[in-house]
Order: structure tokens, then sequence, then C-alpha cells
């Protein structure tokens, strides 16, 4: 289950058939609907917190903020040392949070490049991540999806489970597995 | 400005195509890279899933890990990432 989703919803199952074509250009993928965070804030019930927001930076203790929001559980283990982020446990999946904001190539290439570059650095603490990228200029859904497909590509391992980014256009999540 | 006609992929035609050119010439390297190279497109450009990737890239031999890495990321792969593939693929001769 996406942590972003609430608990009582699971994503819908996909149906591939192979006589279909795979996905439409531009469109959006077919394995998870693309989330209404205003609607699902209002339904659903508020999740609980477990762990200290202590140590926490404004962009993770907004992150926690908002998943509660959107009925989801959240556990926050914080980080040790300045080197690493806090840790996060999304109704019971560990889920790595990142942030980008200061990305100078706003190219769709020089974004989507780096920003799949995040995500394979990522990919060593949990193979569900999260990155808020609601902050850094140029960032559309479609570079987003570009950014996801580009990290899948470079995980030959398929240790990357699930991706969301967040932007200002709206946000993306995708999955591996089905 | 003439309206362009987008004929979409299907992963049963690539899946038939990729299979018929690995029969024609079994064991080539050539047209493993090139089935690698073709497929990493068609994925970056959203013109097929990662799901239909995954199972076509399935039929190739696992060569190229690091190359692959570089072309998707668009920069050289580090030190660290290098080392992650290489303990990946001893790990898959230890299972053959």
């Amino acid at each position: 289950m996406p942590p972003d989703a609430p608990k009582d919803e699971s994503p819908p199952a996909a149906v591939e058939s192979p006589k279909e074509p795979v996905a439409a250009a531009g469109a959006p993928a077919p394995e998870e609907p693309e989330r209404d965070e205003g609607a699902e804030q209002g339904a659903a019930k508020r999740g609980a917190l477990k762990g200290s927001l202590d140590g926490l930076t404004d962009a993770e203790k907004e992150f926690v903020e908002r998943q509660l929001a959107a009925g989801n559980d959240v556990e926050t283990i914080p980080a040790t040392n300045e080197q690493r982020s806090a840790d996060f446990f999304i109704n019971g999946v560990r889920t790595e949070l990142k942030t980008v904001s200061r990305i100078v190539d706003t190219s769709p290439d020089g974004l989507s490049g780096a920003i799949s570059s995040r995500i394979m650095d990522a990919r060593g603490q949990s193979s569900v991540i999260y990155i808020d990228a609601r902050a850094q200029s140029g960032m559309t859904k479609d570079v987003a999806e570009r950014a996801i497909k580009r990290a899948f590509g470079a995980d030959g391992r398929g240790r990357i489970s699930r991706v969301t980014i967040e932007t200002l256009d709206g946000t993306v999540v995708r999955s591996r597995r089905q | 400005m003439e309206k362009k006609t987008v004929c979409l992929p299907t992963e049963e035609e690539l899946s038939n195509r990729l299979l018929k050119h690995l029969k024609w010439r079994p064991g080539s390297t050539e047209v493993a890279l090139l089935w690698k190279g073709y497929l990493a497109a068609l994925l970056e450009w959203s013109l097929i899933e990662v799901q239909a990737y995954d199972r076509l890239i399935a039929h190739l031999p696992k060569i190229a890990l690091k190359e692959s890495h570089e072309l998707f990321l668009g920069e050289p792969i580090t030190p660290e990432q290098e080392k992650v593939i290489d303990e990946y693929l001893a790990g898959q001769k230890e299972n053959l």
C-alpha cells in the first residue's frame, strides 16, 4: 500500500494485456492512480504518530504532518548524526525522504537525471523513496515521471520498489512491481 | 502543423522481435547491446512501463550493467555504485 494513501484504500489491481499498447506517450501510467491529497485529507481519519519530532528539519516535520493528515501512521526515528537524514516508517513501511530544491540545470534532462541520481542514492536506505521536489524550479509531473523511469532503468537489481515525487504540478507515484 | 500519428509498441510485438533476433544470432553481444539501448529509450520516454521493461530485459544477458546505469543517469558511475554492481554479478555467478 502506498504510504500516501489512506489506510483503508488499496491501489486498484492493474490489468495489463500484452495486446494493448504498453503505455501511451505522455499519458499517466496505469499502475497507480494519481493522488488527490485534498480529497484524501478531507475523508481520511488522521494517522497516529509514534516517536518524536525533536531533531527533525522543518521539511521533515511538514512531511510527517502531511502524512498524518492523509490518514497514515508515522513512526519517526531521528537522525543519529548530521550526515544522515531521519528515518520514517509510514504504515510500517520504511520510507526514505529526500528534499530537492537546488538543482542548477533545470532542463528536463538535467532535472530528471539529477533526481534519478538522488533516487539511486536513497535506495541504500529503503526501497520506498519519497522525493519532495515542490521547491525545485522547473519541476513538473512529466519531469518526475521521466526521473523515475531513469532510476528504474539504472536500478538493474530492482532494489527500488516504489517512488513518489511531489511537485507543485502534482504528485507522481510509481511502483516497480504490481 | 501536421499532426503526427504515433503507433505505440506492444509488449507482445517487442517480445516477439527480441526473441526472433536472439534466435537469428545466438550469443551475439551486439544484439544484446542494441536491444538494451532500444528498450532503455522506450522506458525513459514512457512508451513502455517498467514492468514490461523488466520482462523484456530478462531475455537478455546481464552484460553492460555499469554502462546501462550510466546511460540512464547521464553521468559516470561512482566507485561505490560500481562496487555494488560487481558484488551483484559475483553473487549471480555463485548462484549458477
